[in-house]
């Protein structure tokens, strides 16, 4: 199956990545192609065979519910592009 | 001669023949030395000294274990607390983790030198190196061609003899692979061995860390330290690791190993003489070979190609140029702010990956791609069962090719997703697997392929030190350039 520019643009949109008409164009065409490989897939004889999420079937973790220490907020938004008083900084949402 | 194996340079440490100190500032020489390799994306000299001082220390102390005092890196995809952490992304060529992984702080608790970062493809997308935001690395034994991928740094500092052991994650292959491509051998452990906590997520129900050296023996010891139960991991197996020596001394000799005649039939012929002196070689040792047949196991390239970006297309939301990494200049508003910073931050590969998976998880299509994908994975994973009710493990090739050069497959996706094709099973089945060298092929060395089930590691890494100890691919070295 084919992705033309416009379906590339709305998986992009989708994805929230912006791309350059270049970008939509080349993908367009190695997207098409990885298709053919990923349509393989199709008729293959997995019968009645349940998806498989992770490859071990171990009980679900659980531990006490303790308090534990954390990496602090200042080491943490060091590397973050913008704050202002421990808060993320976006631009305004709300007008 | 420089000692060059992680066992040489304990033995020499506990003799005190060396210290710490001195076998620290051979690798950061070896690393200076192989500075066109562009193995390493962060060398923190003064903090590899510093470490390798303490070490020293610990040991005239008479404390610490194994690992104290032996130069060892990590690949960029580890958190380090305080150093550059980028997945070799520029979306994070500014970020520096606030925490150590799991992994990072065992080695560390262990003793030993962490020197630095090495390079990677993005985010570990590749079986190259050449995806990396900051350059590829080279191949050690051909500096024109390709160390293998993702994990190209790690393969490429221990065969240019800078460290003797590194770590590196294998998504699809890329321990194995590279292992492959530079004559070393590679562990990825059974899913969940190693704790992902600080592990730079590709595709979680995938990503596996692990070691890489020249051989088994040094492998078990790296993989003794960083494996086993971390409750900050919500998939990680319950359970410890072995010590070194339990792991390498199951007796091979009885044991039998499945070999599926397809995997061998789809290899280049340049690889056919040393894989076949391989198998002569397990039957010498009294392993029988049992050819099987691995239903569906052949189907896992197209798996794998809706699963893993399935899973990265969500992993790497969080990058949004809000909480962390590259923010675009000026957004006008959060929509623009989350396409410009993503579309600017991500390169080509990864990019492709994201688009891929949304599309494989977008309505109308989920069923046909991506429940698929999770059916077929079942199916390979009842294949492998059925596969060790009559075989103690499997032998098989590990790459299709010997390296092959820079620029080969750059902008082909679909040949370089094709590397993945032998290595690829292990990961969607969860199993265990290891590369080891089986002989060269024009100068270039062959890797062969062990898998065993859950669990069972130390199966192959007592199959793979047997085999070791009575031959000497894992003993050949690429041409020195400037090592001390």
């Amino acid at each position: 199956m084919a992705l033309d520019p416009d379906a590339i643009r709305r998986l992009a949109t989708l994805s929230r990545l912006a791309l350059t008409d270049d970008e939509v164009a080349g993908y367009s065409e190695s997207l098409s192609e990885i298709l053919t490989v990923l349509d393989r897939l199709q008729g293959l004889p997995v019968g009645d065979a349940a998806p498989l999420a992770s490859p071990l079937a171990l009980p679900q973790a659980l531990r006490p519910d303790e308090a534990s220490p954390v990496t602090n907020r200042e080491a943490l938004q060091a590397g973050a592009p913008a704050t202002d008083s421990g808060f993320f900084l976006v631009p305004q949402v709300l007008s | 001669m420089s000692l060059d194996t992680l066992s040489a340079m304990r033995r020499a440490l506990e003799a005190g023949h060396t210290t710490a100190v001195a076998l620290t500032e051979q690798a950061l020489a070896a690393a200076e030395a192989n500075g066109d390799l562009n193995a390493f994306l962060h060398l923190d000299t003064a903090k590899a000294r510093a470490a390798a001082e303490a070490a020293d220390a610990r040991r005239q102390a008479g404390e610490g274990s194994a690992l104290t005092g032996i130069p060892l890196a990590v690949k960029d995809i580890f958190c380090s607390e305080g150093d550059p952490t980028t997945a070799a992304s520029k979306m994070l060529a500014n970020w520096r983790a606030p925490y150590d992984a799991t992994a990072v702080a065992r080695l560390r608790d262990a003793g030993a030198v962490l020197l630095g970062k090495l390079n990677l493809d993005e985010f570990a997308m590749g079986a190259s190196g050449e995806n990396s935001a900051f350059g590829p690395t080279l191949n050690p034994w051909d500096r024109t061609r390709v160390p293998g991928g993702s994990s190209s740094g790690s393969a490429a500092a221990v065969a240019a003899g800078i460290v003797p052991a590194t770590l590196g994650t294998d998504t699809g292959g890329s321990i194995r692979q590279p292992a492959a491509f530079c004559g070393l051998t590679g562990l990825k452990p059974t899913y969940g061995r190693v704790s992902r906590w600080g592990m730079i997520a590709f595709a979680s129900s995938l990503d596996q860390g692990g070691a890489l050296a020249w051989s088994a023996e040094d492998v078990a010891e790296v993989f003794s330290v960083i494996g086993g139960h971390d409750a900050r991991d919500a998939t990680s197996a319950p359970g410890t690791i072995a010590p070194p020596g339990a792991l390498l001394s199951a007796p091979v000799a009885g044991l039998t190993l499945g070999v599926p005649e397809a995997f061998f039939e789809a290899v280049d012929s340049a690889l056919q003489g040393p894989l076949a002196e391989a198998r002569a070689q397990f039957e010498a040792l009294g392993v029988r070979l049992k050819a099987i047949e691995l239903p569906f196991a052949g189907d896992a390239v197209p798996a794998y190609y809706v699963l893993a970006p399935a899973e990265a297309s969500t992993n790497l939301s969080r990058y949004d140029g809000v909480r962390f990494g590259h923010r675009c200049e000026n957004p006008v508003d959060l929509d623009d702010l989350y396409r410009r910073s993503r579309g600017e931050g991500f390169g080509p590969e990864v990019k492709r990956r994201i688009l891929t998976g949304t599309y494989a998880l977008s309505v109308g299509y989920y069923d046909a791609y991506y429940r698929q994908a999770q059916r077929v994975r079942r199916r390979i994973l009842g294949s492998f069962t059925e596969a060790f009710q009559s075989v103690d493990a499997l032998f098989l090739p590990t790459t299709p090719t010997t390296a092959f050069k820079l620029g080969e497959k750059r902008h082909d996706p679909i040949a370089l997703y094709e590397e993945d094709r032998f290595t690829i099973p292990a990961n969607l089945a969860g199993l265990p697997a290891l590369s080891l060298p089986v002989g060269f092929s024009n100068g270039l060395p062959v890797g062969g392929q062990l898998i065993a089930p859950h669990f069972e590691e130390g199966r192959i890494l007592s199959l793979a030190h047997a085999f070791q100890q009575v031959t000497d691919h894992h003993q050949q070295r690429p041409m020195a350039r400037g090592a001390a």
